[in-house]
């Protein structure tokens, strides 16, 4: 009887991510502000990946970590050490 | 997620027979998207009342356990499933149950299929196998 019984075509279309995401999206919005939400904020993100975000705040705390180490053994003076992490922290 | 293309898109119907979500297996859903496995295209429930009929139901109308947060599931709602989808889900269902159905795209496939659509392959098969399918073609193919 067989496994494969749905979804054999010439060609399966699968360049079609921008159109299907932005519609997704927009109806999504319209919902969320149906619901009372107030215009211009958006909804919990159930749709797409969040893992470089986290990593960039990782990679921030782990170089203010270091920038830290270099003050107390006096590699930085203070004045340097304020300037590096604004920098750091401005991202 | 490469935005171009589109990962195999599939859905999984729930049926909380109680009429109210439990259960921590939605909120799950949740760590699949942050890393990209999965992303939530829409998600809704349907009531199948004691007299038998059928209806939507709106997130915020949903009866659910404390430890259901059900606000983290606002927005997720696209409305892509028409009367069609409502009847042939009801069909499955008890009365007075409850059903979430989630539509979701396999994202972890969408890397794959643009490294081999810019080689030249192509997709021209896409489906889900049904568990009997499965365990008959395992009797039918077993070696004597």
């Amino acid at each position: 009887m067989g496994l494969i019984k749905t979804g054999i075509k010439a060609a399966v279309a699968v360049k079609v991510g921008h159109m299907v995401h932005d519609r997704i999206q927009t109806r999504k919005q319209a919902e969320w502000e149906a619901q009372g939400n107030p215009q211009g904020t958006t909804p919990p993100n159930l749709f797409t990946s969040t893992q470089t975000a986290p990593a960039a705040a990782d990679d921030r705390l782990t170089r203010l970590a270091q920038l830290g180490e270099l003050r107390a053994t006096g590699v930085l003076t203070d004045a340097e050490f304020d300037q590096q992490k604004a920098l750091i922290l401005a991202g | 997620m490469d935005r171009d293309v589109l990962a195999p898109v599939a859905y999984l119907a729930v049926e909380f027979p109680a009429g109210r979500v439990t259960g921590e297996g939605f909120a799950l859903v949740h760590d699949l998207v942050a890393p990209g496995v999965i992303a939530v295209l829409d998600l809704e429930f349907i009531a199948k009342e004691a007299d038998g009929s059928v209806h939507k139901v709106r997130l915020d109308d949903i009866d659910h356990g404390a430890d259901v947060d059900i606000t983290q599931w606002q927005g997720a709602y696209s409305g892509l499933l028409d009367q069609d989808d409502v009847d042939t889900v009801a069909a499955a269902m008890r009365s007075g149950g409850l059903t979430g159905i989630i539509v979701y795209e396999n994202v972890w496939a969408a890397p794959m299929l643009a490294a081999m659509d810019a080689n030249g392959a192509r997709l021209v098969g896409s489906g889900s196998i049904d568990v009997d399918d499965l365990i008959q073609s395992l009797n039918d193919t077993s070696p004597a």
